[in-house]
């Protein structure tokens, strides 16, 4: 069993995964969606728009241009879905705990979100590319650095956790947005590119783009690292650590993972696309499920302030 | 027009001053698909733009878009002011190419054939044998799905009346496409509002169509086929090329010694042993293809693949002997070839050329040495390439000698002032003359055309040599409205997530106690 770990720096640590995965991952979408809305003459912009803020569970926000949303989803220090928030909401985490983790780690984290005001002034006028590509090689470097500088104990197994929540979640939130019945090509290559699959699909499929196979290799390939079942599998693996030394003890977090996995792993291919929407939906509900589990198991334990809140029905 | 364009044109000379410009009429103002990008252009002020040079000079050297000259990785330079077709003008250069291509492949069938096309007089029978091209091996055997010219390049150029003319034809390994792919891409990203408004037709989709291609001219046994690029190695000059491509495909990128032949399969060595191949998409010339059959010297070719696609076991692509349909002297045939095979017109005209095998034509060709291009039939990338106006007496008697001793060998044509396009050029917007090389990928139902292809610019004052190994950049070229690849997003990929869950967000309370912390930190100030 590793050491134990405050409640508080656990949570913190959990978050500071989460929120680098986030940002990684919507400078990835923009980066696809914005170049592609430019390349293919999406004259309005509007669909790709509309399809991002959807993505990210901004669906109510409307009329927005496609330079607008991309602004929101790079820039809005309030959100925590949009990439400046997320990276914000990261570092000030990783603030609260930087005794724990690599200096380097802290000092890395710390240095991409003091830059990334000047980044993006340098986006105003040349558009979105660099602030994009800067925040996909920052978090790289931030994942780098936790994989290489820290010892396997909580603080990892916690920041990992989260981290492949995180990516289970921004898979799902990006299938749901494609139909799946009546998807053009140019869909689905854009679907793989914003998850950062594309390359590996190709080369595992010969160069064939076709509907069923990019769901089940975004769903369940068992080697791309972005997949919903290799990113659940790993999250099992950190939970099963975590709550080492505990064998045989229902415990919430690590069952739901489970399942959700195993829904995945023990679906026929032909099954898969069948009511995908709600499967989808039900992956999208577990992972905030099992962040609750998590979060009332390891961190909020049973403070007072949770009993209060329960019973005053807020 | 802002002050970036004031005085633009007004340096040009003699060729530059007589040719067509591709943005501004002779009338003084702008064709209406350019209004939208110089006005953009314009109000950016030449710093800004200067800027954006360097900019996609950085971008491409970070990206390894190069090609290799003499050892050294040099950037391609891309301009910053795109090359913009109408729809209208781009179908009539797309149709004469599709054109061009069908009767090219039905011609390469033909003369690896019955040769009808000799026996009815249409082209000499010595034009065809003597040609360099011409592989005596590829006689007789006919491809799995009929297609040899699997992709094309189809060299065009504009005349002094902006008239398109084919130049050449490139139907053997046509290179270039690749820098297609990269300068759009590398152009929305550091000018992404020229673009803004624009509906262009999209160039992604190129590896796309040409892994089809490739897949449907598998042997016909082959359910799943194994495609490959076969490259030379990492020092051919096109190697960024082979190695996009077969990355967009998700196919191998071999050379000769990673495939093995046994009997007539051709198989790669893989960590998992040997696997079998159905495709290669070779990258590499004829003579250098197969050891056992052309130069025996040859390391970069693969012993017994000829033998192999001749029993139907493997596709090669494109075809071996190809190199016989686009020597420059059966070019000046193909318009005849046109009418003789399709029945039809050609939509894009041919350059006048001179057959110098006619004495009395090949004296008058020499005399008048000074004002003519001479080219030698086979070859390619600027070389044995020698225009008049530009050589020194020297190098035109050594052509004259050369001409002589071998006219079979060697085209004579006018000299055409190639278009020009308004270019960047240090710290100013010049005239500077352009070719095109549109790609075509002939899937065996259909010769789909590449909307834009590659727009070469010869960045030297007068120059009309565009190869990159000369000096020459690009420019990235659009196809603006129409064209099927507009509704490029599927419809119903917008629809609105009702459902979609807002996202999970960390512990909230963080402000309340970091106002709290600070002011246990207040009081400790000193």
């Amino acid at each position: 069993m590793t050491r134990a770990l405050l409640s508080r720096v656990a949570e913190s640590i959990f978050w500071v995964g989460r929120y680098v995965e986030r940002a990684e991952g919507t400078a990835r979408i923009l980066d696809v969606a914005v170049y592609q809305a430019l390349e293919q003459s999406d004259v309005e912009g509007s669909q790709a728009a509309g399809r991002l803020l959807a993505v990210m569970g901004m669906p109510d926000v409307q009329s927005e241009t496609l330079w607008q949303a991309t602004e929101r989803l790079a820039t809005d220090p309030e959100s925590r879905s949009s990439i400046a928030g997320a990276l914000a909401a990261a570092r000030e985490n990783t603030r609260a705990v930087r005794h724990v983790v690599p200096v380097e780690f802290w000092e890395h984290i710390n240095a991409t979100w003091s830059e990334l005001p000047r980044q993006w002034e340098a986006s105003l006028r040349v558009g979105p590319a660099p602030y994009l590509s800067f925040v996909k090689t920052r978090c790289a470097g931030m994942m780098g650095l936790a994989d290489t500088m820290m010892s396997r104990d909580q603080t990892w197994l916690f920041f990992t956790l989260g981290r492949c929540l995180e990516r289970t979640d921004v898979v799902a939130r990006q299938l749901a947005t494609v139909a799946f019945d009546e998807v053009f090509d140019s869909g689905l290559v854009m679907l793989l590119r914003s998850c950062g699959g594309y390359e590996p699909y190709l080369r595992l499929s010969q160069g064939v783009v076709e509907p069923g196979r990019v769901l089940d290799f975004l769903l369940r390939d068992r080697l791309f690292p972005r997949s919903a079942f290799a990113s659940l599998t790993l999250a099992e693996e950190c939970l099963d650590q975590i709550n080492a030394g505990r064998d045989g003890t229902w415990e919430d977090a690590r069952g739901l993972v489970g399942l959700a996995r195993a829904e995945l792993e023990y679906s026929a291919p032909a099954t898969l696309a069948r009511g995908l929407e709600t499967r989808l939906e039900r992956l999208q509900a577990s992972i905030s499920s099992v962040s609750d589990a998590v979060t009332r198991r390891y961190f909020a334990q049973d403070l007072p302030t949770q009993w209060r809140q329960g019973g005053g029905g807020a | 027009m802002g002050d970036l364009f004031d005085g633009y044109g007004a340096e040009a000379r003699g060729l530059t001053e007589a040719a067509f410009d591709e943005m501004v009429g002779r009338d003084g103002s702008a064709r209406a698909p350019y209004v939208g990008v110089a006005s953009s252009l314009a109000q950016m002020g030449p710093d800004d733009v200067s800027a954006r040079a360097t900019r996609l000079a950085r971008a491409f050297m970070d990206q390894g878009v190069t090609f290799d000259l003499d050892g050294e990785e040099r950037p391609f330079p891309l301009d910053v002011v795109p090359r913009i077709f109408t729809s209208r003008e781009w179908t009539r250069v797309s149709d004469g190419v599709a054109q061009r291509v069908r009767a090219l492949e039905m011609f390469l069938a033909d003369v690896y054939g019955a040769a009808r096309i000799v026996s009815d007089g249409l082209v000499p029978h010595d034009v065809v044998t003597s040609s360099p091209g011409f592989v005596r091996a590829a006689y007789g055997f006919s491809p799995p799905n009929g297609v040899r010219i699997h992709v094309a390049g189809i060299d065009v150029i504009r005349d002094e009346d902006g008239e398109f003319r084919v130049l050449e034809d490139n139907v053997r390994s046509p290179s270039g496409v690749s820098y297609v792919l990269a300068n759009r891409a590398a152009m929305a990203r550091v000018l992404p509002e020229l673009f803004w408004g624009q509906p262009i037709q999209m160039v992604t989709d190129y590896p796309a169509h040409l892994i089809s291609a490739l897949r449907r001219a598998a042997p016909t046994s082959v359910q799943d086929p194994t495609v490959v690029v076969l490259t030379p190695g990492v020092h051919n000059s096109a190697f960024y090329e082979h190695a996009l491509l077969a990355r967009l495909m998700g196919v191998h990128l071999v050379e000769g010694r990673d495939l093995v032949c046994h009997g007539t399969d051709v198989y790669l060595r893989t960590t998992e042993g040997e696997v079998a191949v159905h495709v290669i998409y070779r990258r590499i010339d004829d003579e250098y293809l197969d050891p056992l059959q052309f130069r025996p010297e040859s390391l970069v070719g693969c012993p017994g693949v000829l033998n192999a696609a001749r029993a139907g076991r493997v596709t090669i692509a494109n075809g071996v002997g190809n190199g016989v349909a686009d020597d420059k002297l059966v070019y000046t045939y193909v318009p005849a070839m046109i009418r003789y095979y399709l029945g039809e017109d050609p939509i894009l005209h041919n350059v006048e050329t001179m057959h110098l095998q006619d004495s009395k034509v090949r004296a008058d060709a020499l005399r008048r040495r000074d004002e003519l291009v001479f080219k030698r039939v086979d070859g390619s990338g600027g070389k044995g390439l020698v225009i008049g106006p530009a050589a020194t007496a020297a190098e035109l008697d050594e052509l004259a000698k050369e001409v002589d001793d071998d006219p079979r060998h060697w085209i004579a044509q006018r000299v055409v002032a190639l278009s020009t396009s308004p270019t960047w050029v240090g710290n100013s917007m010049v005239r500077r003359h352009v070719d095109l090389r549109p790609f075509a990928v002939n899937d065996g139902e259909n010769v789909w055309v590449l909307p834009g292809g590659l727009t070469r610019v010869a960045l030297q004052e007068g120059g009309l040599v565009v190869n990159s190994s000369q000096g020459g950049g690009s420019k990235d070229t659009w196809v603006v409205g129409g064209g099927p690849s507009a509704p490029a997003l599927p419809p119903r990929q917008a629809a609105p997530l009702s459902a979609s869950l807002p996202m999970d967000s960390g512990p909230r309370g963080e402000s309340e106690n970091g106002v709290q912390q600070q002011q246990q930190q207040q009081q400790h100030r000193p």
